[in-house]
């Protein structure tokens, strides 16, 4: 075989790099409450990704907001758990949210009226660690979305990644199992939140 | 056969970059090691006619060039145009670390992603410059011995 180096040096490089972050993180990877897990789980039933859109017009208020506070959105079928979405909000009904075209993005709080199952969050820690994160997240406007984006990797992001280090540099972790990646419902179950209101249906 | 040697260089690329990405800085070494090995690859084509060079250089990169058509016609073949972001996204990953440097937002679209909708033209014409007699790196074919495969 001709330049055999070509062909093999990045199956290796892969496989290499496979075994390290598995031998680092296999006690959450293989956790059953593990995004990993679930997500193959999901997979295996035929989900992938953020689910499946619907036609929707929920109408869920959005009073009582305040920046810094987080809003959650679902699809039927999202493959990474129940919420398939998530977006910090900055005030005056705009929120900061990462999308595969779009990048880290400043957007009206009203398209998440197009999702058949939205959850508002309070965000119950210190005003001032709630605008520092928001003033973060606002730094970050027009970085590069990766849907599997590592939350250790420091150039791209995904909707749930750049809220969880937004807070995570105040000192607020909502990714207290440290997995490999944060999705959005981290968010509702964490400890830090209590939930405004929310609306729509299980599926 | 270079194309398809190119294809499943890019596609083990895919993996090695984004996995290295998991400690900050390193899918850089991944990623430049990629353009390396494409060129490595793309000097084999030497000394083949035009047409067969063009064509190894589009080959490669069909899924890409499918997925941009489809973003920049709205064209929806089996549902799949909402996903082709991501499917381009994802097939991009080898080019994301230097995507990620543009940073400008004040255009329709963030920067990175005029970057993705280029990126298979730039591959494909990375290969053909990297194929061509004229580069200045054509003595590198005979004092490594790289032989002539083309297509």
């Amino acid at each position: 075989m001709k330049q055999p180096f070509n062909l093999l040096i990045f199956p290796l490089l892969t496989l290499i790099a496979a075994i390290v972050i598995i031998a680092n993180n296999h006690s959450i990877i293989f956790h059953p409450e593990g995004v990993t897990h679930a997500y193959i789980k999901s997979a295996l039933s035929g989900n992938i990704g953020y689910g499946n859109p619907v036609p929707c017009n929920n109408d869920i208020s959005f009073e009582g907001l305040e920046p810094g506070d987080i809003v959650l959105g679902a699809y039927p079928h999202c493959a990474y758990g129940r919420y398939s979405h998530a977006a910090l909000y900055v005030g005056s009904g705009q929120i900061i949210e990462g999308y595969a075209d779009l990048g880290i993005t400043l957007q009206s709080i009203e398209h998440f009226r197009e999702y058949p199952q939205v959850c508002l969050l309070r965000v119950d820690v210190d005003p001032a660690i709630k605008q520092a994160a928001v003033a973060y997240a606002t730094e970050q406007l027009g970085e590069l979305f990766y849907p599997v984006a590592f939350k250790s990797g420091h150039n791209t992001w995904n909707c749930s990644k750049i809220m969880w280090k937004a807070y995570q540099l105040q000192g607020v972790d909502f990714d207290p199992n440290h997995d490999l990646w944060v999705p959005p419902d981290s968010f509702y179950h964490s400890p830090y939140v209590k939930v405004i209101r929310e609306v729509g249906q299980l599926w | 056969m270079v194309a398809l040697r190119l294809l499943w260089i890019h596609v083990f690329a895919w993996f090695t970059v984004w996995l290295f990405s998991y400690w900050a800085g390193m899918e850089y070494i991944a990623a430049v090691l990629y353009l390396i090995i494409i060129s490595r690859e793309a000097l084999s084509l030497q000394g083949c006619q035009l047409g067969q060079r063009i064509m190894a250089a589009l080959l490669w990169q069909l899924p890409a060039y499918l997925m941009t058509v489809i973003l920049l016609t709205g064209w929806n073949p089996g549902q799949i145009y909402n996903y082709a972001i991501f499917i381009l996204s994802f097939w991009m990953t080898p080019l994301l670390p230097w995507l990620s440097l543009f940073k400008s937002s004040s255009l329709a679209y963030p920067a990175y992603y005029y970057g993705l909708l280029i990126s298979a033209p730039i591959l494909s014409i990375w290969v053909w410059l990297f194929s061509s007699t004229i580069n200045p790196l054509a003595a590198y074919k005979h004092r490594f011995g790289v032989t002539k495969d083309c297509v």
